[in-house]
């Protein structure tokens, strides 16, 4: 059985008042594959993801997920089902501790969700992202940095998603938790065999992970290819960012 | 060239007045839709309900009391010059229930809870929590907006009709203690000349002005721009507007309810 493409972008636009986010931006990601999106700060990677996700409109172009084009926002939130995303600011819900935050999606989405069910649920995603369960009942303002990563990471993967979403998963860490976050996320994804896209401005991250890159600068994809493609590449701004 | 600049300058602003206006057209049409086709969180409404409405008591509370109390003397002082003292009863009641009382409570309502629920949704917005939610397949309008829209326009009547009483209270206390007025005369009073359409029509006023407070709180919530200004620049246009609002509404509601 041929596997269909699971992401397709093809000339996404996206304006702002006359300000051109992303421009003419496509590209292509193959199941089980690991895209990394690089790029430095304010070149349009969140925006490009939020464009997939729906979340923000786009000015042109199309979006196809299995290989059927998504148009109106009944398809949007079937396609939004089939994802895990953790945001870059982790988006944990503040009200809600840390249990509440992993298992949101069935608390309050299932007509009478059982509590000790979806608790025991939810601790089992805290010691695969490698948290102790005794923080279950902690409030997200109550964690460490590296901590709330986690458990986003964990509210991402709870409801076993189709393709995994990755903003900048390391920044504002300190290097020792950007590594072990890095192979986390390196773990969860090979272990399931996700189709995955993690962004980030980090190289290392980008060559550890990725199967296949995209730098993006300016809302432009300025270079594409595979992380041994990168190494050799002639590129300026890839080798800008090898270089550090 | 002044001229055109001005021109320029008019355009513009109604331009952005007349976007201002179409988002919060689409923003409550789509309060509309999902109040329709749900779900409903019964459980998240209560607690806003407990929030907004119950913990308000105390302040409504005092703000009623301390108001009726300076009505009455300040009537009192007024009725003194053509021999009407014994007004201050019946004019207190039916001017705190008509009048003062759902402004006040709309006012210190919108300073409260407007102010909160904007705050709220507003730090939601800029931590991403909204597309959280999204995410999620948990719409944001039936689990953070209709709640609290719906919590605001059952407790300000509520509030009111606490304000009512304690303001009455106050005006009351006021008369017997200083004014030297006879209570079960000045209770008597109070009821003579109080219709029920007084304080009807106070609280029919207050319901706007309560769906005023959540409207325009969680619509400046949700609409908070991304940046460390933004929140405190959305909490301080959601007290501002729906201040102004709930003013403005009750000079319409005035008019319209006038003399029923
Ligand atoms: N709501 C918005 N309105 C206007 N400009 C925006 C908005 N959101 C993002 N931008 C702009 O889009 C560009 C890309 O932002 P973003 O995608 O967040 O960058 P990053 O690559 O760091 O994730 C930035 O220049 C930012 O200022
Ligand atoms: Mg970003």
């Amino acid at each position: 059985m041929i596997k269909k493409t699971k992401i397709e972008i093809k000339n996404l636009n996206k304006l702002i008042g006359s300000k051109q986010i992303l421009k003419n931006i496509s590209f292509k990601l193959e199941p089980e594959e690991h895209l990394v999106i690089i790029g430095s700060s304010g070149a349009g990677k969140s925006m490009l993801v939020k464009c997939i996700l729906g979340l923000e409109d786009i000015s042109s172009g199309s979006i196809f997920f299995n290989g059927k084009r998504i148009s109106r926002s009944v398809d949007k939130q079937k396609v939004l089902n089939k994802l895990g995303v953790c945001f870059q600011s982790n988006a944990l819900f503040d009200s809600y501790n840390t249990w509440e935050n992993i298992a949101f999606k069935r608390l309050y989405n299932e007509i009478s969700p059982s509590i000790l069910k979806l608790k025991k649920l939810a601790i089992e995603k805290l010691e695969e992202v490698g948290l102790p369960s005794n923080i279950a009942e902690l409030y997200p303002s109550e964690l460490s940095g590296g901590m709330q990563k986690r458990v986003g990471i964990a509210r991402s993967i709870f409801s076993e998603p189709d393709i995994l979403i990755f903003d900048e998963p390391t920044t504002g860490l300190d290097p020792i938790m950007s590594k072990k976050i890095i192979s986390l996320i390196g773990k969860i994804v090979n272990n399931s065999k996700k189709t995955a896209i993690t962004i980030t401005h980090d190289i290392n991250l980008a060559m550890f992970l990725a199967s296949k890159i995209i730098l993006i600068d300016g809302g432009k994809v300025e270079w594409s290819g595979n992380p041994k493609q990168a190494m050799l590449s002639k590129n300026k701004l890839i080798k800008i960012f090898l270089n550090g | 060239m002044k001229i055109l600049f001005y021109v320029a300058l008019v355009g513009k602003t109604l331009l952005i007045f007349l976007t201002k206006v179409g988002i919060f057209a689409r923003f409550t049409w789509k309060i509309l839709l999902h109040a329709f086709t749900g779900p409903f969180y019964a459980k998240i409404f209560l607690t806003h309900l407990i929030n907004i409405g119950f913990l308000s008591l105390p302040v409504i509370g005092l703000t009623a009391v301390f108001t009726g109390a300076a009505l009455a003397l300040q009537i009192y002082s007024g009725g003194t010059r053509f021999n009407a003292e014994s007004v201050v009863p019946s004019i207190v009641a039916i001017g705190i229930c008509r009048e003062l009382g759902p402004v006040l409570c709309g006012l210190i309502m919108a300073g409260r809870v407007a102010s909160s629920i904007s705050a709220e949704i507003g730090t939601m917005k800029v931590t991403e929590q909204i597309d959280a939610l999204y995410t999620l397949n948990t719409n944001p309008y039936n689990f953070l907006i209709i709640p609290r829209v719906l919590a605001c326009l059952i407790s300000l009547p509520l509030l009111t009709l606490t304000g009512d009483i304690l303001g009455i209270l106050g005006g009351f206390l006021v008369g017997v203690s200083t004014l030297e007025f006879n209570p079960a005369n000045y209770l008597l009073n109070t009821v003579k000349f109080l219709e029920l359409a007084d304080i009807i029509s106070g609280l029919i006023k207050a319901s706007f002005f309560g769906l005023i407070i959540g409207v325009l709180g969680t619509f400046n919530g949700i609409n908070t721009s991304v940046g460390a200004k933004g929140v405190g620049k959305s909490t301080i246009n959601s007290v501002v507007w729906s201040s102004i609002f709930v003013l403005a509404a009750n000079y319409i509601l005035t008019e319209a309810l006038f003399n029923k």
